[in-house]
């Protein structure tokens, strides 16, 4: 174990050496606000969110048992983090701002093709947020914060071959979620 | 007849773009899953090639969705947040220490232990252990007689609380402290220690003790709290002290890193 690694920090803080919880969260908060983001399409609660994952790891860092990497320990408080946020709200409330953020527009696309474009990426969203948790939460560890199926698995605690069959189905789920949107 | 020969013919061809979109989704898991991979897909699959392609561009579509920049305010209230929950452990800890203890017994802990201390120092005069530092620093003769030798980490602290008060302290309280300074294997003994130190840290002798002590330490908790009491004195002896140390590579590449940036914030 490397004297910077994740879980070396993380055994840090475990045994009270709090002032390393500051570099796992510069190290991770931004690919985890970008996790809850992609559930829920609301910058705000994601922030609230990713905050709450560092407070429970901090709270909760005598279970923490340095037996696979932190990162698997991470998501799996976030994926509570997230399911309590689901049970405490209603869905509108995650889907409030589901406008997309604006980017600078590109040299390459000429104006109509852009808003076609953000059209389409608006209906993306909206139809991604509309996926069933499971299959969303599959997409969005492979897709985004690219962890293979069998990591996947890990952190969820279902087989590799489960987490495979939720994104294929998540998949046909998407496009036709995208077709109704559209229409 | 024809009926049934036809939903035969579209069950084996449900049944086949299943096995081909399982393929695809096996694709998938590889970040450079690319055209040539679907290709390899729709020529073995010739009959699902609209379903694999449209699945595929939605999934290279995913891609192409922002998100927001995240907002200052959430890392500094982050950072607000955890020095609060450090405070308020280390007030804690020191809580548990004074239920521990009244004042009274607090005072008589430390007589007792001053008393020790005094003792132990005539007794040890002319002791001297060695002990090993680092390589770079080589070893280090020092004097033993710290606030470990018979008493738990609860009556340290405690003593050490109580040192900390003395209004008029003599050099041999320094040189008491500056030991467990160096010496105590408790993080949060050597913390007080220097916490104590450092409220005479206007003493010449005690912030070369200060100075002395950082390549004692192996916990970067305590070299960071250490070069940050010299560096917040302002300090010129002081913060080229801290300087050579950190050119000559004696501190702990964290630590470094965090020091640094203060000395560029000086």
């Amino acid at each position: 174990m490397k004297n910077n690694d994740d879980n070396y920090l993380m055994n840090k803080v475990k045994n009270g050496d709090l002032s390393h919880m500051g570099i796992l969260f510069e190290r991770h908060h931004k690919v985890l606000f970008g996790y809850f983001y992609r559930l829920t399409g609301n910058a705000s609660k994601s922030e609230d969110m990713m905050q709450n994952v560092f407070f429970r790891l901090l709270k909760y860092r005598n279970t923490f048992r340095n037996e696979g990497k932190f990162v698997y320990w991470m998501y799996a408080v976030a994926r509570n983090v997230s399911n309590d946020g689901f049970r405490k709200s209603d869905l509108l409330s995650f889907t409030e701002d589901l406008t997309l953020v604006e980017e600078e527009p590109s040299d390459s696309l000429n104006r109509e093709e852009e808003l076609v474009q953000k059209e389409r990426q608006q209906h993306l969203k909206i139809a991604l947020q509309q996926l069933g948790p499971e299959q969303k939460e599959a997409i969005v560890m492979s897709k985004y914060q690219g962890f293979k199926y069998h990591e996947i698995a890990k952190i969820v605690g279902v087989s590799e071959s489960a987490i495979k069959a939720r994104i294929r189905r998540g998949m046909m789920e998407l496009k036709k979620l995208m077709n109704d949107v559209k229409s | 007849m024809m009926s049934n020969h036809s939903d035969m013919e579209t069950n084996e061809n449900k049944r086949k773009c299943d096995e081909a979109l399982d393929q695809l989704a096996q694709l998938f898991e590889n970040e450079t899953c690319g055209k040539e991979d679907l290709k390899r897909v729709v020529d073995q699959y010739p009959g699902c090639k609209e379903e694999l392609v449209t699945t595929y561009s939605l999934w290279m579509e995913l891609d192409e969705l922002p998100v927001p920049e995240i907002s200052d305010k959430a890392v500094t209230n982050f950072s607000s947040t955890m020095e609060q929950i450090r405070a308020d452990e280390n007030n804690q800890h020191l809580n548990n220490i004074s239920g521990y203890f009244s004042l009274n017994q607090v005072m008589k802990w430390a007589a007792i232990f001053i008393l020790g201390l005094g003792l132990g120092l005539i007794i040890n005069h002319n002791k001297t252990q060695t002990v090993a530092v680092t390589n770079s620093v080589g070893a280090v003769e020092s004097n033993q007689t710290g606030l470990e030798a018979t008493n738990t980490t609860v009556v340290r602290l405690a003593a050490i609380h109580s040192l900390k008060e003395n209004t008029d302290p003599s050099l041999e309280i320094y040189e008491m402290l500056y030991t467990t300074l160096t010496n105590d294997t408790n993080d949060n003994v050597r913390l007080s220690a220097l916490e104590a130190l450092q409220n005479f840290s206007d003493k010449t002798r005690v912030r070369e003790m200060l100075i002395k002590a950082i390549m004692f330490q192996d916990s970067p908790m305590v070299q960071l709290s250490l070069l940050e009491a010299l560096l917040s004195e302002q300090n010129d002896t002081a913060l080229q002290a801290v300087k050579e140390m950190l050119k000559e590579g004696l501190i702990d590449m964290e630590v470094k890193i965090e020091v640094e940036e203060t000395i560029n914030n000086i």
